[in-house]
């Protein structure tokens, strides 16, 4: 570890999400223990016969021009476009950007490290049905550039002339949490000053909406607002998601030179891998992951009041991750409630991580933790507190934030309150 | 072809220039000698692209090569024609 680490601070955050464009509309509905996920037959034609499943938490009437001010050229990848405007909510508020979207003279070099699980799908999708439909021919020329995975760091970088590190991280559901971790870690060290970073995922187009509809993992219910039901006994799926959430993270002193408000601190960041299958998870992979956020942070277990849990509603992920954090954690009871947003925000893969990384700054800020929706019968066994229903007071100094990936990519993130 | 059916496709042309660069192109005015390039502002890529969209719209066969050597409102004027005359059944 090293000795000469720096304090690294988040000072400007962005969102949209299915409640809207913005950090607050994000915070209103998941702290209002509201739903965000309903029938997408208006998005794409979901023949009933074939698709059992015709619900998402999607971000409906979303058009980027009437949330960028300079034109942008990004036409019709929703998961860069997303990630565009919630890149822009966090520079403004980090005071890095002028009233024309371009970096204040003091700004750059700003890295953009941007996370997602399924990166520009919807080019690609566009690019291969031209092919299998009309042949060689049709495949448009610029179809590469429009479907390369680093089009989300590069456009955002191009758009906002951030001219630091540029990369994005592609480790399915941990990749926002990855990109966050990995910028901060670099700030510590000394590589960067300062970046933004994320994650952002729009993974409801045809033909992966089939795929996840296939793999039959998603959530079945005949209510889509009650259909994600983390550690709930009913539950029996995920119900997939979008949206972006980018965050600005700095050097500590490099705030202060600024006069940027902290808005909190970055404590610790933990990763692993399971090594075991490629969409299975495992206790032993979790906990490590949650054990080494925690000795980066140099903290023990009981110092963490608030834990924003993976929580797919998956049957795998939820029975794996309680007894994980019960390995970690023993049984914290309501001293540490731990709930999962996904009940509300649905499964936004590599976006999901960041989401939750906003939220839990939001939970550092306001003293107050969201419920997890629809946990009517939670899992006795373990004795999580997992805030059912109706969200509460309850001041943190301290939270974590758990992702884990198919492919076995573990990742958590520890935030503390701003001093 | 009269004057009136050039200023026709050129009016077409907006649209398909502003659809290739993604909203980039300046389209408001089209004058003939404008430079793709320099003037419009398409990149080569999008003389690139914008062979798909002139098929799309037009419906005649276009080669990479007849795309690239493009450089001016009237050469894209002038092929729309010639291929609406050739490919003419």
């Amino acid at each position: 570890m090293n000795a000469n680490r720096r304090e690294v601070v988040v000072t400007g955050m962005g969102a949209v999400s299915p409640f809207g464009i913005g950090v607050e509309p994000l915070w209103s509905g998941v702290s209002g223990g509201h739903s965000g996920i309903n029938w997408i037959e208006d998005v794409l034609d979901l023949e009933p016969a074939m698709y059992p499943i015709r619900y998402a938490a999607a971000v409906k009437n979303f058009s980027v021009d009437e949330h960028l001010k300079r034109h942008c050229e990004v036409r019709n990848e929703k998961s860069v476009q997303m990630g565009l405007v919630a890149a822009r909510e966090a520079l403004v508020q980090a005071g890095l950007l002028t009233p024309d979207e371009l970096p204040v003279p003091e700004a750059n070099p700003v890295a953009v490290i941007a996370g997602s699980g399924h990166g520009p799908c919807h080019e690609a999708d566009a690019g291969y049905h031209e092919y299998f439909t009309r042949g060689p021919r049709s495949v448009r020329p610029a179809t590469l550039a429009k479907s390369m995975f680093n089009s989300l760091s590069s456009n955002i970088s191009i758009h906002f002339g951030l001219t630091g590190t540029n990369l994005v991280i592609a480790s399915a559901c941990s990749s926002g949490t990855l990109a966050i971790g990995l910028a901060a870690t670099l700030i510590r060290d000394g590589f960067l000053e300062r970046a933004l970073c994320g994650g952002a995922d729009a993974p409801i187009t045809q033909a992966i909406f089939t795929g996840w509809t296939n793999m039959r993992v998603m959530a079945r219910h005949n209510e889509p607002q009650k259909a994600s039901r983390p550690f709930d006994a009913k539950r029996n799926g995920l119900v997939l998601g979008e949206g972006a959430a980018m965050v600005v993270l700095e050097s500590c002193a490099s705030a202060e030179r600024r006069g940027a408000r902290p808005l909190a601190r970055l404590l610790g960041h933990g990763t692993s891998s399971d090594a075991y299958h490629i969409t299975a998870p495992t206790v032993a992979g979790q906990v490590a992951a949650m054990r080494a956020s925690l000795v980066d942070a140099q903290l023990e277990p009981q110092r963490v009041e608030y834990l924003n849990l993976h929580g797919t509603a998956t049957r795998a992920n939820d029975e794996t991750e309680a007894l994980a954090v019960a390995e970690v954690f023993g049984r914290p009871g309501d001293r540490m409630p731990a709930s999962s947003t996904k009940s509300m925000l649905g499964h936004a893969l590599g976006a999901s991580g960041a989401l939750e990384f906003v939220i839990c700054v939001q939970v550092l800020s306001h003293g107050f933790v969201p419920p997890t929706i629809n946990c009517d019968e939670p899992d006795p066994e373990v004795g999580l507190d997992y805030v059912p229903h109706v969200g509460r007071d309850h001041p943190v100094r301290i939270a974590m934030s758990n992702s884990f990936a198919f492919g076995g990519s573990n990742a958590c993130i520890l935030l503390g309150r701003n001093q | 072809m009269t004057t009136t059916a050039r200023v026709r496709v050129i009016e077409q042309l907006k649209p398909t220039f502003s659809n290739v660069s993604n909203g980039r192109a300046k389209v408001d005015q089209l004058p003939e000698d404008a430079r793709i390039i320099e003037d419009i502002g398409l990149a080569s890529l999008d003389l690139l692209e914008l062979r798909f969209e002139l098929e799309a719209v037009w419906n005649p066969t276009i080669t990479d090569e007849e795309a690239i050597s493009l450089k001016t409102v009237s050469n894209v004027v002038d092929l729309i024609i010639e291929k609406s005359m050739t490919e003419r059944p």
